[in-house]
């Protein structure tokens, strides 16, 4: 009786216990698994065994295993694509932003103020015009790298946060690993910690490809390809340094992880995207340095300068960051070379430079340079929706994942409530049963005085 | 299936931020008016925008360069007008200097209207645009091209061409040179008032009435050249004009959402999201504690 007493009271904390952590991330609800007790044997003649009541033989969790294991795999992809789309929407928005000026305006801009220059050169307002297109051209293509270089930096900020997160948790894991294990040593079943180590787990496949192993001593051990994170309580970090985003790699040498999936790949894939926005910038900007400074250099000014530069140009040439007007022309209108001979109406010059517009460039692969950005606006946003698309697909996965885990390890609060009711209605049965028994005995005791 | 408290919790979340999401997203297309806010709504669209939005401002330029180049060629046919004017005078003069009617002081008042006709010629060689570029000089326009030199025009321009450039890949010639053109009739001129001044009747006739008739053809036939080029700017106006058109109505197709159809996704997004709101309200009223005694 007083076994019945005791079991139905630990139930009935094992329910408040469910009830209290009806919210906690994490968490799995825990059942008693009760066992009757084993018989002890009378003989009345005849070997007559007699139940002795009821134990609790264990409070475990419910899980399931296979479903933990997809959720996480599922979370690995979840965050390397969210990750990836976070960085992939910054590129969009300084690269191909619809409703702000860009570089195709002040492209267009710059072959316009050269097409009026080409009838009126010796006019200075036309000149000024023509200066102030190349000036925009030069500043919006440096601008955007720059921003795309400070999205860069944020990023890498990010990276940084990421491997910090992913040593933390590491670092968690290993101590709950020793707890756990001393724990089962001693027969126990410390359910509260498993499951802390399994929303740290959790959390980690999101941020990395790890790979984790049950151990018989109650350990786990965690790895992240050729590093071993977490073994038994021993933690070795993850390096900061160096990020090669490309390879996909952190760390050099020895020390060197390949990483595969997760936020961190996803962050390392949008610096591949912010860096190959920057290569196609600097291949424009190049381009046109070529194509503008091969045409002005054949044209004399008002001053009888000839092979002048009208952009800065450099051997090997800088790309994007510096791209600027050359000294010869910035800020003064009347050094622009607009005809061959220098003569106050010869705008042949000028009238080529428009004309550029149309004409492929080698460094571009023929393209036209307003084609080639146009392809850069199409391909960013093509990444960018690919990347949305494929993570709304794993939403929707994940959403199936969690409810089927939720239907297996979530507290239902009026399951819990109902079981409330029963576990106080059998408690209430074996006290009367106990108090039965009591006044029975006093009767006995009774009889007896 | 085994419903969790959180999974029901979990599930009315995520129905308002889902359909809190879609009212954002179909409230922006609504207000802009625009279908692609950000190139990844459509990435090839986005990419047309940008090339048709070139094509469009260049033919606003192209556009531009003719207004200017229309008046540059008028300003030069009124100029030429008047020098054609002027030879059509000096022709009249040759025919009744040549007639035996007139005496030689009526000669010798003809011979100073010509040389009251060079000295115009030579102003109106030197007519400049609305600029103040010299029509007449070629690209050397930033300087006067005629001084008259004793009895010669000199000109100083270089007689070459410019030109507007008025399509992707047609450039039209704005000017004339003033050479052989007023050259040749101030010559002609100067070979008019020797004539005069000499009473020479028969060179009178037999050369200066048919050089200023050759003048007169002259200056008609550059007249009509620059009455064509007038009617070309004039095309390619209409042409690109319409070509314009055109390009606003494919940007505009590529751009714009459909307003009509745009209002209506953001009322169907609004009626979901409050329904979504509704339903999570409503749907913890009932649970089990509700029915415990005691």
């Amino acid at each position: 009786m007083t076994s019945a007493l005791r079991a139905f009271q630990r139930e009935l904390d094992v329910t408040g216990h469910n009830l209290a952590n009806v919210n906690t991330p994490g968490y799995t609800r825990q059942v008693t698994d009760l066992k009757s007790n084993d018989p002890t044997n009378i003989h009345q003649g005849r070997p007559i065994a007699l139940g002795s009541g009821v134990s609790v033989a264990s409070v475990g969790r419910i899980r399931d295993m296979f479903l933990e294991a997809r959720r996480n795999e599922v979370g690995a992809d979840q965050g390397r694509l969210s990750a990836q789309s976070e960085g992939l929407s910054g590129v969009e928005g300084i690269v191909a932003d619809p409703s702000a000026p860009g570089i195709d305006d002040a492209l267009t801009s710059f072959f316009d103020s050269f097409s009026a220059l080409s009838s009126n050169p010796n006019q200075l307002g036309m000149r000024q015009q023509a200066l102030q297109a190349g000036q925009t051209l030069a500043n919006r293509i440096r601008d955007t790298y720059s921003q795309l270089q400070s999205l860069k930096e944020s990023q890498m900020g990010q990276v940084g946060e990421t491997v910090a997160r992913i040593n933390e948790l590491g670092s968690g894991i290993a101590k709950l690993n020793e707890e756990i294990r001393q724990s089962v040593n001693g027969g126990g079943q410390p359910n509260d910690l498993l499951d802390k180590r399994d929303h740290a787990l959790r959390e980690l496949s999101t941020l990395a490809d790890v790979k984790t192993q049950n151990l018989p001593d109650g350990t786990v051990s965690v790895s992240l390809n050729q590093l071993s994170l977490v073994a038994g309580a021993d933690f070795r970090a993850m390096p900061t340094s160096p990020v090669d985003p490309i390879a996909g790699t952190i760390g050099v040498g020895d020390a060197k992880v390949d990483v595969r999936n997760g936020r961190l790949k996803g962050q390392f894939d949008a610096l591949g995207g912010i860096n190959s926005a920057q290569q196609r910038l600097d291949g424009l900007a190049n381009a046109i340095r070529t194509g503008v400074n091969e045409i002005h250099e054949l044209g004399t000014n008002a001053a009888g300068a000839t092979d002048l530069k009208f952009f800065n140009d450099a051997n090997p040439q800088t790309g994007a960051k510096d791209f600027d007007l050359d000294v010869a022309v910035k800020g003064k209108p009347e050094a622009i070379a607009a005809g061959t001979s220098g003569a106050a109406g010869d705008g042949d010059i000028a009238l080529a430079l428009s004309r550029l517009r149309n004409q492929g460039s080698a460094g571009l692969g023929g393209r036209t340079f307003g084609n080639d950005f146009a392809d850069l606006v199409t391909q960013v946003g093509r990444e960018v929706k690919a990347v949305d698309d494929a993570l709304d697909t794993q939403n929707a996965l994940a959403t199936q994942v969690d409810t089927q885990l939720q239907s297996v390890s979530g507290v239902s609060m009026d399951e819990e409530m109902a079981n409330m009711l029963r576990f106080q209605r059998s408690y209430q049965a074996a006290a009367k049963a106990l108090s039965s028994f009591d006044s029975m005995f006093d009767d006995l005791l009774g009889m007896l005085r | 299936m085994r419903i969790s408290t959180n999974h029901q919790f979990d599930s009315f979340s995520r129905g308002i931020t889902d359909t809190q999401r879609k009212l954002v997203e179909s409230q922006m297309r609504a207000t802009t008016g625009k279908r692609i806010n950000r190139a990844s709504d459509d990435p090839t669209g986005a990419g047309s925008l940008v090339r048709m939005g070139a094509v469009k401002q260049s033919i606003g330029q192209y556009v531009q360069n003719g207004k200017m180049a229309k008046g540059v060629l008028a300003a030069t046919e009124g100029a030429l007008s008047d020098v054609n004017d002027l030879a059509k005078e000096a022709y009249q003069l040759a025919v009744r200097g040549a007639s035996d009617t007139v005496n030689a002081a009526s000669r010798a008042a003809m011979a100073a209207e010509v040389v009251g006709m060079q000295k115009r010629l030579v102003d109106l060689g030197n007519t400049q645009d609305a600029n103040g570029g010299y029509l007449f000089a070629g690209q050397r326009n930033d300087k006067p091209p005629f001084t008259a030199q004793g009895s010669n025009l000199v000109y100083n321009g270089d007689g070459r061409t410019r030109f507007a450039e008025l399509a992707a890949d047609q450039t039209v010639p704005i000017n004339t040179s003033g050479t052989p053109l007023m050259t040749d009739l101030y010559t002609r001129l100067e070979s008019l008032r020797q004539a005069l001044t000499d009473g020479n009747t028969e060179k009178l006739s037999q050369t200066s009435i048919p050089e200023m008739q050759k003048s007169v053809d002259a200056l008609n036939l550059e007249r009509s050249v620059i009455g064509t080029r007038l009617n070309t700017v004039a095309d390619l106006e209409v042409q690109h004009l319409r070509r314009e058109d055109e390009l606003t109505g494919r940007i505009s197709d590529v751009e714009e959402v459909d307003m009509t159809q745009a209002i209506m996704d953001y009322r169907l997004a609004e009626t979901a999201y409050e329904a979504a709101l509704n339903v999570a309200s409503q749907g913890f009223r009932l649970s089990l504690m509700d029915f415990i005694r005691g």
